[in-house]
């Protein structure tokens, strides 16, 4: 059956309100446009056809939302686990010689110089993965012509728990407290610090590896 | 032509033969081979084959790819290589299922 641009963009506009990440959409319009193309010509409109399709082969647009959190939550899942993993290996044979390397430069640094490159390692390592993000993320949220990609929302999140904790720790306490005398990187101790600045470093490398090796499509998006 | 529940089981293993024997596919095309095969006998229906793509997608076992087709993105499905080691333990498992069945059931065909 042959589809014209204005029945395409009909189906287009339909399946782009009721779909939430762009992979979702992009599969299910080939897949409705090629079931039509496939259809014998002069049986039903294609409208009718991709009506068909939603409710009888998908369920409906409730499953499809199901089917998208489904996805979303393995896609989730799996990335996390792969950070989490990429992470431990730094307490882990050969990589712990680098943890334990860092932590001592770090601490020399911190004890017998000053605490500046403390502050330095943390925020750098806080917000280096927010750049990363915004690197790979060049929708516009706001804009209606883009859709998020389910991997695009996972690296959002993970990029930004370095900063989340970072606020936690610096400026939220002052806030709650409404002290003004709180210092987070001057009064805590050096040891406590030490062993913030490394759990940075490697909560940083984590996430760099699983841009690398795990969210590949957003280079490609 | 049914949609056979007794598929929901081997839905996996079949999409994994399948990708292995085709080297890349998508969506609509798993449909249609399935239907093609079987000789119209048995429908996937896309509510139960993308789950279980995206789900095999996660595991590691399938990696996707997109083309522009007809000014649309098509996403191909290919086996990993994770997966490729993974269809003959499916296949195995398949296997050893049918015949059990066939015990249970009393199905095997009798020879005279």
């Amino acid at each position: 059956m042959n589809i014209t641009p204005a029945q395409q963009d009909s189906i287009r506009e339909v399946l782009w309100h009721n779909t939430k990440y762009r992979e979702t959409f992009e599969e299910i319009y080939d897949h409705i446009i090629t079931s039509i193309e496939h259809e014998p010509e002069g049986t039903r409109e294609p409208h009718e056809v991709a009506q068909d399709i939603i409710s009888n082969e998908f369920g409906g647009w409730e499953k499809l939302k199901e089917l998208e959190k489904l996805r979303q939550t393995e896609v989730s899942s799996h990335i996390r686990a792969k950070q989490w993993q990429y992470f431990k290996e730094y307490f882990k044979a050969p990589l712990i010689v680098f943890t334990l390397l860092s932590a001592a430069v770090v601490y020399y640094m911190a004890s017998h110089v000053t605490r500046k490159p403390l502050f330095i390692i943390i925020y750098i390592m806080a917000m280096a993965p927010v750049g990363l993000w915004v690197k790979v993320a060049p929708f516009n949220p706001f804009s209606k012509k883009h859709k998020p990609s389910v991997k695009q929302g996972i690296a959002q999140s993970l990029c930004t728990i370095g900063m989340s904790i970072f606020n936690c720790l610096v400026f939220l306490p002052s806030v709650m407290m409404n002290d003004d005398q709180y210092k987070f990187f001057n009064q805590m101790h050096i040891s406590v610090l030490t062993v913030i600045a490394v759990l940075y470093i490697v909560l940083g490398l984590s996430i760099v590896k699983v841009f690398k090796e795990d969210l590949k499509i957003l280079y490609t998006a | 032509m049914s949609t056979n529940p007794l598929l929901k089981g081997t839905l996996q293993t079949i999409i994994l033969k399948l990708l292995e024997d085709n080297e890349k596919m998508y969506g609509y095309e798993i449909t249609q081979k399935v239907k093609e095969l079987t000789v119209g006998e048995l429908k996937l229906t896309e509510g139960a084959l993308y789950p279980a793509l995206h789900k095999l997608e996660a595991d590691g076992l399938l990696e996707t790819f997109t083309d522009v087709v007809d000014n649309r993105v098509r996403k191909y499905y290919r086996l990993t290589q994770q997966g490729s080691q993974e269809v003959t333990n499916k296949l195995q498992e398949a296997q050893a299922f049918i015949e059990h069945l066939q015990l249970l059931l009393n199905l095997k065909p009798h020879t005279s």
